[in-house]
């Protein structure tokens, strides 16, 4: 994955006409190409208008944003928001067109041929598992999910390098926001673009991105870092409050229990193992792709101090509570 | 020339013998509506778009529009004689000056009703103030502009009945005609027309505002994924 960045905060500030305190005050920050990047913090923090002042739907009145290489004011605002996808809580979508002309509006704008756009309404429906049915209908015949992924196919219809997305889970509930987490996964997975996405729910910014800011009030950023830094070392008081509780816990859905199975083998089983441990039915069974924290609950549900790892119904190695514990040392 | 109208409130044959001419006041009643709901709509187009610029121009120009539409009609063509005389004209400066209010009030409560995560989703995919107005805020204001639309092409359909006086034609000229000869058939005549007619304008107007909104119609389900 390349480093390089997309898009880069110099010093920037803004102060709204007629307030004294800056919403954001002085900040620096540089978001690499092709992650994603959460922008966490309380209300009044000022990362929505940190995300608003990249496509410049704010300006900045202090510092420097650069844009793919170029100062984002060195083109017009509007066709810098064509090359920046942006997803909005409310979706926005447009109540007079189908959802089809909702996905092709920027296509239209950018005046691709008719042809060119239906082969790409065709993509997005594949690549956001869009059912082709719900093309011809208005938005208001859609359930709150799918006007989200409608939402999300129409700010990255032009497959533009960059996607800001503000709070844009919010306003579904949580079942289906839980689907939407792992679809925006998927398909980051197989666009790569660099996310930069808005929300007040830390869970979310953990389960979503590479990068997370945590913001405090006034504009500033208390601690940058991956969400398994962020869970091991809060920096500040304010950042381990934001965090919340069962810190070690969350660390543990981070990772997955094939990643800390060190040699999956029999030989992996502990040599106090008793021949009876071995009875598959006194054990849980885990496979390598489960998150550590629900193999902890496996276990201890179970009874035991350790379950078995199965791979297509094969048994592949032992995980046991003091592995799980290991995990978290430094 | 009718010499006898007879004891009767209405005198059939009197009606059924002047298809042309009943034919010709539909026509000049319609001209007279269709210029100055026409006129009345470009002229409240023009202060829509300033009250939506400037919003302080909203008080003012809607203050005007109440006055406007406050003043009698007679009065208000006393007034205008002296500079434009008995015609077209003076007739023409009544009827749009009552539609003005309603319109402008349509027009901003139109655009105002335009959810605002609708205008600045299309802000940020790229849309460019004019052309965001004219393809999204426009259409989504359709239902209330129409609707105030009707509400002047009705008033300005009855009121055209009064611009006879100044001799504008239409259905107005029944009614002279019997005031003038107390003769009751042509007052029923040109009063029963122009109730016609504005249903008729009404119900026209009403079909084009289901043509132009088609996704008003269709039925909203349930919200669940």
């Amino acid at each position: 994955m390349t480093s390089a960045a997309a898009i880069s905060l110099d010093e920037v500030s803004k102060v709204f006409p007629g307030s004294v305190s800056p919403a954001v005050n002085r900040l620096t920050l540089t978001i690499p190409q092709g992650q994603i990047l959460a922008l966490v913090g309380p209300s009044g923090c000022g990362k929505t208008t940190t995300l608003r002042m990249i496509n410049r739907l704010e300006e900045p009145t202090a510092g420097q944003i650069t844009v793919l290489g170029h100062d984002h004011r060195s083109a017009k605002p509007h066709e810098l928001r064509r090359n920046i996808g942006y997803v909005i809580q409310q979706i926005g979508l447009f109540p007079h067109h189908s959802v089809r002309r909702n996905m092709s509006a920027v296509l239209e704008l950018l005046k691709w041929s008719p042809d060119r756009i239906e082969q790409r309404i065709n993509e997005l429906t594949d690549l956001l598992g869009l059912d082709p049915a719900l093309l011809d209908r208005y938005p208001s015949e859609l359930s709150g999910g799918q006007q989200q992924r409608v939402g999300v196919a129409r700010a990255l219809a032009a497959d533009p390098p960059i996607l800001l997305m503000d709070e844009p889970y919010s306003a579904v509930d949580p079942v289906i926001r839980k689907h939407l987490h792992s679809e925006l996964l998927q398909v980051q997975a197989r666009v790569t673009k660099t996310i930069v996405i808005v929300t007040h729910d830390i869970d979310e910014a953990i389960t979503l991105a590479d990068q997370v800011v945590v913001m405090a009030e006034g504009g500033t950023i208390e601690q940058q870092g991956t969400p398994e830094e962020l869970l091991a070392h809060p920096a500040t008081e304010f950042v381990r409050e934001f965090l919340g509780r069962e810190r070690g816990l969350r660390r543990l859905g981070l990772r997955t229990v094939g990643q800390i199975l060190r040699s999956p083998s029999r030989s992996s089983v502990p040599a106090d193992l008793e021949p009876e441990d071995l009875a598959p039915e006194d054990l849980a069974r885990v496979t390598a792709d489960t998150p550590l924290r629900e193999a902890l609950d496996t276990i201890l549900t179970s009874g035991q101090t350790r379950a078995v790892v199965c791979a297509d119904g094969q048994k592949i190695g032992f995980i046991t509570i003091e592995h799980i514990a290991e995990a978290l040392r430094p | 020339m009718t010499t006898n109208p007879g004891d009767a409130f209405i005198w059939w044959e009197w009606i059924t013998r002047r298809p042309g001419e009943i034919w010709e006041r539909t026509i000049e009643h319609l001209q007279m509506t269709v210029v100055a709901v026409t006129v009345g709509c470009v002229i409240s187009a023009a202060l829509t778009l300033i009250a939506l610029r400037y919003r302080w121009t909203l008080g003012p120009i809607t203050w005007i529009g109440n006055l406007l539409y406050t003043i009698p009609s007679l009065a208000l063509f006393v007034i205008l004689i002296p500079y434009t005389g008995l015609g077209f004209l003076t007739a023409q400066i009544a009827l749009v000056s009552y539609t003005i209010q309603i319109l402008v009030r349509n027009m901003v409560a139109g655009i105002n009703s335009v959810p605002a995560s609708v205008t600045e989703a299309a802000t940020a995919i790229g849309y460019r103030r004019l052309h965001r107005l004219w393809a999204v805020e426009l259409p989504l204001a359709a239902p209330t502009i129409i609707a105030g639309i009707r509400i002047a092409a009705v008033t300005v359909i009855g009121l055209v009945t009064i611009t006879a006086l100044i001799g504008n034609g239409g259905y107005g000229a029944f009614i002279n005609d019997g005031l003038n000869r107390r003769f009751s058939t042509p007052i029923v005549l040109g009063g029963a027309l122009s109730i016609l007619l504005a249903l008729g304008v009404d119900a026209l107007l009403m079909l084009v505002q289901r043509a132009a909104t088609p996704w008003t119609r269709r039925r909203l389900r349930p919200r669940s994924s």
